[in-house]
């Protein structure tokens, strides 16, 4: 099995579809480069591979080099959280209140008027002594030594559809693969018992729904396996995941009755790895029911656990997303819940007020936890919407706002978002808006940067991990992204 | 030469002003011959040997080989030609490897090459004057196009090579395989057997197997051509459109849906208009040029079949963008992988990288989709009359469409009232256009800035502008100043009044309205917003007047009301031009209504079909590049015509309209070498499980020459000589002997050829999600054999058993089921399905509804109980595998039934149930050998 000939020996183009071969052609430099570097001639990879129980498209890979990150989890705040009242204190904002800018309103979606100072107030936390606002004080008190705030993001347009798939899939508007699905198919997945890209949203989709966690062109066993984490049953979260008519004991019998009947079958056709991956799978398939009940059961959890992260469906699903990487799910992606729950164009006060508290405990127990099972070091979180929120006020429009005057546009010129673990130097803010906070003054991060970043720290050059498709080799950050060393420890 | 030339043309005049050039200082002259010993020694090893790193892009040592000028420039390190002295020239040292820099450096020049260089060198040079002698990207295109297998034509057939075992091949295409196969020394797979070669037919060609019966009929058939006739007999099934229909779209990029829209219905009313004529065009044989033309430009040609217009939706069913750009770029994407294997789409930005594919050319092909557009009512192919179910569908709609007009009567009364009754503000806004500091000073305005219709303050001044007349008795005042200049109204203003003196009081053309007169000369006017005061309180004034009880207007009154009334009056508001009132409040309650009645011709059986197609626009879009892919830096322009890579510089700019239907015949030509081997391709890969070519949509220069070139040639060659027939290419390929091998593996044969490259035997297939499905429905007597019509939810277990192909597509959210089983993207073309192994398709077999309701049903059906106990094991493999059990297989099947235990009783399904469930998932149903 080590030479180059045994692999294609074990691989022919009908077992996985992707033989190896299509799949380091594929691959351009990227995983090809690694694919010949790993494949060929690393043993306990070929192990690891058997161990998988099938030559899976999702059998762990190495990156191109040691990544901090194995996992990550992605707080998606979908609808467009502001900056201006959680993570970025604008003092000058709040002084203008009620006045016009000094300067005329960038624009943006819809008509603005005069600055809009933040009702929350903010403190210093830490030792680092970061300012965040009232809404995560919890978060902010136990790890803000362990976050790095980028103040300086910016995107394309202030629209949350084209915003939703930069955010995602590093394109607006084209279909491109999802971050998620890049990440699966350069780096397989821990557990073949679970998917490796799971996107939780509670009670529906978010806006674009599927096209969030989309494959696009890679193969479709990279896309984002979609929960509706309103449930509690695991049957209603994972299709098929349970057999209604046949108990488990008989399942069993079923299924070594139909292990005998393929290996009759197989008798006299010589070698046929396809027909042993088909039969090695139902075995695998089986596991999976009993291993994905278990993790999305999140009754056997320490009471003081539960609570510790409360009792909302983004609490709870932060609490399924810990047990997840536990078990080794590659990427993880929690949206807040269906549609856009952050998009307060009106009462902003009240909505973020009630939405930031479904989250502050639960991603502080989540940090919390994550550090007390030795995973925070190799699980990077990153949190955020797909833009922030004008720092002036919404003016009314009928239809599309409830024109009470006391909420906040899209912004597209300058957001937060925020990363912990995994390799992330924590205590540091990173770039500035201006002092009103509208746009990305200092250090301006482009949402780019931050896909090129996050795929270093999971070991990948972002211009190598690479798919040829249509004659012409894609990659996540197209011909853009810089990699910020500076938020990396 | 051309026209793309001169984009380099720019450098070259630079090259001439080099002031250090040595070329300037000796006259240039040179032989024909020496230019000829240029032409064909020199030229084309610069082209493909050295301009990549010393060309117009990059300039390795800052050394550029294109011009002579440049040569003589030489690199940074100084010269690299010794004229003088020919032996001595850097560039001979160097290419000749006597140098640490050793060029070219993928591997040293022929002797002859490099002496023809010194030759060269020697005549100093020769180098053709003027554009004759550029070297630029076309050079190499040439180079590709000379030298690359795809763009050569496709190989008559020639004799058939010499082999040995000459009792094996049983058509010619069997000859070119058993050559290669003995030349290394592998002897072919022995003929499957009669049960294997059926089932392979049928699940090839139908995609569910035969019965049991249909199996013995063969088996026992001892006519000579017994397996021709089977092969005739199976292409003639209409079920045969329904599995080759399917392979098309996934060509096709077909869906049901336009993809994302957040207010409006998303499925497409008629997109199965196209997969139904997809199936019908493969079951009559349509020939494959004809298919090519009809899906590209059926609008553009005289159709005997006015459903064959369906064929358009290959343009039309893509995602849509809401972007002409990239609906288009989709659009061209779909024709030239999904027809000739071009990734066009590639030079969308900037030249292909590889491909001899300018951005020009992408270009061209924009301005040929970008001369059609979707027309905003698609034509029917079917009368109401004809159309089942339609009296039903009409009324359902009436009732919906009474809805929309109910809102927009509703609405349209109520703005003409409001209109009316604000007159005052909306004048004002319309005629005074004034600023918001000055709006805040009118005392008498009551509508918030915000709540103003924009479209009434357009409908006013579009009146005033092009419907009163300048003699208008009421308006002319205000016509003959609304449009003055701030600096000049004093004085415009004053001349006005001078005339207004002379000017009879009435009301006929010419004369003035004496109310308006008054109202002017209390007060005249000192600027534009003054005079829309004046005005504006008129009309409110009459307006107000109406309201009186018993109000009785005065003529003069009554003129000036009457602005305000008519049927041509902006405040005047009808169901046709009430949409252009409706703010965004108005519009979603609208698109909701528009929703609904798209959703209900979406979804109600009686709508008679439409086609999806396409039509020329007025006139054609003349294309230009758009720099890097963006439409806003507009480069140069190009023509509307094919492409480089197939024509040369013999083409010509397309002449009829935009030119789509003489693209589909550039595409349909017979002398297009890409079109019809990658046709070929595509066939040969659904049967043998594997492509000839392994990049099936991309033939270009990273496609190496596949193996069995000479195969795919000579069935590109029959293809012709039978008249573009698909389903003969069908034939041909079933009756060869290379395909009626057995798939048994053979470790001798694979030890040479381990991807089977050599076709020693037939690949084993595993069948697709369509396949699997609808034959587990067959088997189990639920399959629902209707065609056709309206696309509907089948991933559900109980609602529809048609066949699977009759899916609703939504690629907005493809359901998991589809997604698991390597159902590809629709979002574009897809060249091939992966065909991975994942626990989610074991978990759908294992425990789906769709799966477990077969069993269930299936044995409490008389076809199953009606059968005897002891003949139940023999029935249900006869049933699922068109054989009897072997006593093997029977001991298993009893140990189950005895091994009952204590849990049965928790069971839902009996023991009879959970057999046939699990033979529903072994391999032997799943894999076709």
């Amino acid at each position: 099995m080590t030479t180059k000939q045994g692999i294609y020996h074990s691989n022919p183009a009908s077992l996985t579809g992707i033989s190896r071969r299509e799949l380091l052609s594929r691959s351009g430099t990227g995983l090809g480069m690694l694919g010949f570097a790993g494949l060929l001639s690393d043993d306990s990879l070929l192990g690891s591979l058997k161990a998988a129980g099938s030559n899976s498209p999702l059998a762990p890979k190495q990156p191109h080099f040691q990544g901090k990150a194995k996992h990550v989890i992605h707080i998606f705040c979908n609808g467009g959280p502001s900056h201006v009242d959680t993570f970025d204190n604008k003092p000058e904002l709040t002084k203008y209140h009620g006045k016009p800018l000094p300067f005329s309103n960038l624009r943006t979606e819809r008509k603005t008027g005069h600055c809009f100072g933040s009702p929350f107030s903010f403190k210093p936390y830490g030792e680092s002594g970061i300012e965040v606002s009232e809404l995560y004080a919890k978060t902010a008190a136990a790890h803000i030594d362990d976050m790095c705030i980028v103040r300086s993001m910016h995107a394309n347009v202030p629209n949350h559809e084209p915003s939703l798939l930069l955010m995602n899939c590093g394109e607006s508007t084209l279909i491109r693969p999802s971050v998620g699905s890049w990440v699966s198919y350069g780096l397989g997945t821990e557990n073949q018992n679970l998917p490796a890209f799971i996107a939780m949203c509670p009670q529906g989709y978010p806006i674009k729904g599927a096209q969030n966690w989309q494959s696009a062109f890679l193969p479709g066993i990279y896309q984002g396996t979609y929960i509706n984490s309103q449930h509690q049953n695991v049957e209603k979260l994972i299709a098929n995941i349970k057999n209604k008519d046949i108990p488990l004991q008989q399942q069993r019998r079923q299924l070594d009755a139909l292990k005998q009947l393929n290996e009759i079958h197989k008798a006299g056709r010589g070698e046929a790895p396809e027909l042993d991956a088909r039969i090695e799978n139902y075995e695998l398939a089986y596991r999976m029911q009993l291993e994905a009940r278990d993790v999305f059961d999140i009754r056997d959890e320490p009471a003081h656990i539960v609570e510790s992260y409360g009792k909302s469906n983004p609490a709870r699903q932060m609490l399924i997303a810990r047990r997840l990487v536990e078990r080794g799910v590659r990427y993880v992606q929690l949206w807040h819940g269906a549609g856009q729950p952050w998009d307060n164009h009106d009462d902003i006060e009240k909505n973020h007020r009630r939405l930031a508290g479904e989250q502050d405990s639960a991603i502080a127990a989540l940090i919390s936890d994550l550090k007390r099972l030795g995973l925070f070091e190799e699980t990077l979180i990153v949190w955020g919407g797909e833009f922030g929120r004008t720092p002036v006020v919404e003016l009314p429009t009928a239809g599309a706002n409830a024109g009470k005057i006391n909420g906040r546009d899209h912004n597209h010129w300058g957001f937060t978002v925020w990363l912990a673990g995994g390799g992330i130097k924590g205590g540091q803010t990173y770039g500035t808006t201006d002092p009103f906070g509208f746009k990305a003054e200092e250090n301006p991060v482009h949402v780019h940067d931050l896909h090129a970043t996050m795929l270093h720290l999971l070991g990948f050059d972002h211009k190598q991990l690479t798919y040829r498709y249509a004659g012409r080799d894609y990659r996540l950050t197209d011909v853009h992204g810089e990699v910020k060393h500076a938020w990396i420890a | 030469m051309n026209l793309f030339r001169f984009s380099l043309t720019g450098l070259f005049l630079l090259s001439w002003q080099l002031p250090d050039s040595a070329a300037q200082q000796e006259p240039i002259s040179f032989s024909a011959e020496q230019i000829d010993f240029f032409e064909s020694n020199i030229r084309p090893v610069l082209v493909s040997k050295c301009i990549e790193c010393h060309g117009p892009n990059t300039q390795e040592s800052e050394l550029r080989i294109d011009s002579r000028e440049f040569i003589l420039k030489g690199a940074a390190s100084g010269s690299i030609v010794n004229l003088e002295r020919p032996n001595e020239s850097l560039l001979l040292k160097v290419l000749s490897h006597e140098q640490e820099i050793q060029m070219p450096p993928d591997g040293k020049l022929g002797e002859k090459e490099i002496a023809a260089f010194l030759i060269w060198v020697e005549q100093k040079i020769p180098w053709p004057v003027g554009k004759q002698g550029e070297i630029t990207k076309y050079d190499s295109y040439d180079t590709m196009r000379r030298e690359h297998w795809a763009f050569q034509p496709v190989a008559d057939k020639t004799p058939l090579p010499a082999i040995t075992d000459t009792a094996w091949p049983r058509s010619s295409l069997d000859y070119l395989v058993l050559a290669k196969l003995e030349d290394v020394g592998i002897s072919p797979s022995s003929e499957a057997d009669r049960r294997t070669l059926i089932r392979r037919l049928y699940f090839g060609l139908l995609g569910i197997p035969p019965t049991f019966e249909e199996v013995q009929a063969f088996v026992t058939d001892m006519a000579d051509d017994a397996y021709e006739q089977l092969v005739d007999r199976v292409l003639a099934s209409p079920k045969y459109g329904e599995r080759w229909g399917r392979h098309w779209l996934d060509v096709a990029r077909y869906s049901d849906t336009l993809g994302y829209n957040f207010q409006r219905e998303r499925r497409f009313p008629y997109a199965y208009t196209y997969r139904d004529y997809v199936i019908r065009a493969f079951n009559q044989d349509i020939a494959y040029d004809d298919f090519i033309r009809q899906q590209i430009a059926a609008d553009m040609m005289d159709l005997k079949d006015r459903r064959d217009l369906a064929a358009m939706g290959l343009l039309t069913v893509g995602r849509r963008y809401r972007n002409e750009q990239l609906d288009t770029d989709d659009r061209i994407d779909t024709v030239t992988r999904g027809f000739m294997g071009l990734t066009v789409a590639c030079a969308r930005c900037h030249d292909h990288k590889y491909d001899a594919i300018p951005t020009e050319d992408y270009y061209s092909l924009y301005g040929v989709f970008a001369s059609a557009r979707v027309p905003s009512e698609l034509p029917q192919i079917q009368s109401a009359e004809e159309t089942i179910g339609y009296e039903k569908f009409a009324e359902g709609l009436a009732v919906i469409q009474q809805e929309i007009d109910q809102y927009d009567t509703k609405r349209a009364t109520e703005f003409t009232t409001l209109f009316r009754d604000k007159v005052y503000d909306y004048f004002v806004r319309a005629v005074g256009r004034p600023s918001e500091e000055s709006l805040k000073t009118i005392e008498a305005l009551t509508v918030r800035d915000t709540d103003i219709r924009q479209g009434q303050i357009a409908a006013w001044q579009n009146y005033l502008l092009k419907t009163v007349a300048d003699d208008d008795p009421f308006f002319a005042l205000l016509k003959a100043l609304a449009l003055t200049e701030p600096a000049k109204f004093p004085e415009s203003e004053a001349n006005v009044r001078a005339k207004l003196m002379t000017i009879e009081e009435g009301l006929k053309p010419g004369q003035v309205n004496p109310l308006i007169k008054k109202a002017y000369l209390e007060s005249p006017p000192t600027s534009v917003l003054d005079l829309a005061l004046i005005y504006a309180g008129v009309l409110q004034e009459v307006h107000a007047a109406t309201k009186l009880a018993g109000a009785q207007l005065t003529p003069a009154q009554a003129q000036i009301h009457k602005h305000l009334t008519a049927d041509n009056s902006p405040t005047t508001v009808t169901l046709g031009n009430v949409n252009s009132f409706y703010n965004r409040a108005d519009g979603n309650t609208r698109n909701g209504l528009v929703r609904k009645i798209d959703r209900y011709r979406s979804t109600t059986p009686g709508n008679p079909p439409r086609a999806m197609v396409m039509e020329e626009k007025p006139k054609p879009y003349n294309p230009v590049v758009f720099v890097r892919g963006n439409s806003g830096r507009r480069g140069e322009a190009v023509q509307r015509q094919f492409l480089y890579a197939i024509e040369g510089d013999k083409r010509q700019p397309f002449q009829q309209g935009g030119g789509r239907l003489e693209l589909a015949e550039k595409i349909a030509r017979s002398d297009n070498p890409l079109t019809r081997r990658v046709l070929v391709n595509r066939i040969w890969m659904h049967h043998f499980g594997k492509s000839l070519v392994s990049s099936p949509s991309d033939f270009g220069i990273r496609c190496d020459q596949p193996v069995q070139l000479d195969v795919m040639d000579y069935l590109a060659s029959s293809l012709l000589e039978n008249d573009w027939s698909v389903k003969a290419l069908h034939k041909e390929i079933l009756l060869s002997a290379t395909y009626r091998q057995d798939s048994v593996d053979r470790p001798n044969a694979r030890a040479l050829d381990p991807e089977n490259t050599l076709l020693w035997r037939t690949n084993r297939q595993r069948l697709e999600y369509e396949s699997f499905r609808d034959s587990v429905m067959y088997v189990t007597d639920e399959l629902d054999f209707r065609m056709g019509g309206l696309s509907e939810n089948l991933t559900d277990s109980d609602t529809n058993n048609r066949r699977a192909i009759y899916s609703f597509i939504d690629r907005q959210d493809l359901p998991g089921l589809l997604r698991v089983f390597d159902f590809p993207n629709p979002d574009s073309h897809s060249a091939q399905r992966p065909v991975t192994t994942v626990p989610q398709q074991a978990l759908f077999t294992m425990n789906s509804p769709v799966i477990l309701e077969r069993a269930k049903r299936f044995v409490q059906s008389p076809a199953f109980s009606t059968i005897s106990e002891h003949s139940r094991i023999t029935f249900l493999y006869r049933r699922l595998f068109q054989r009897d059990p072997t006593d093997h297989e029977r001991r298993v099947a009893e140990e189950f039934f005895a091994n009952r235990e204590p849990t049965d009783e928790d069971s839902t399904m009996n023991v009879w149930q959970q057999y046939i469930h699990l033979l529903l998932m072994t391999n032997e149903f799943m894999f076709v050998d």
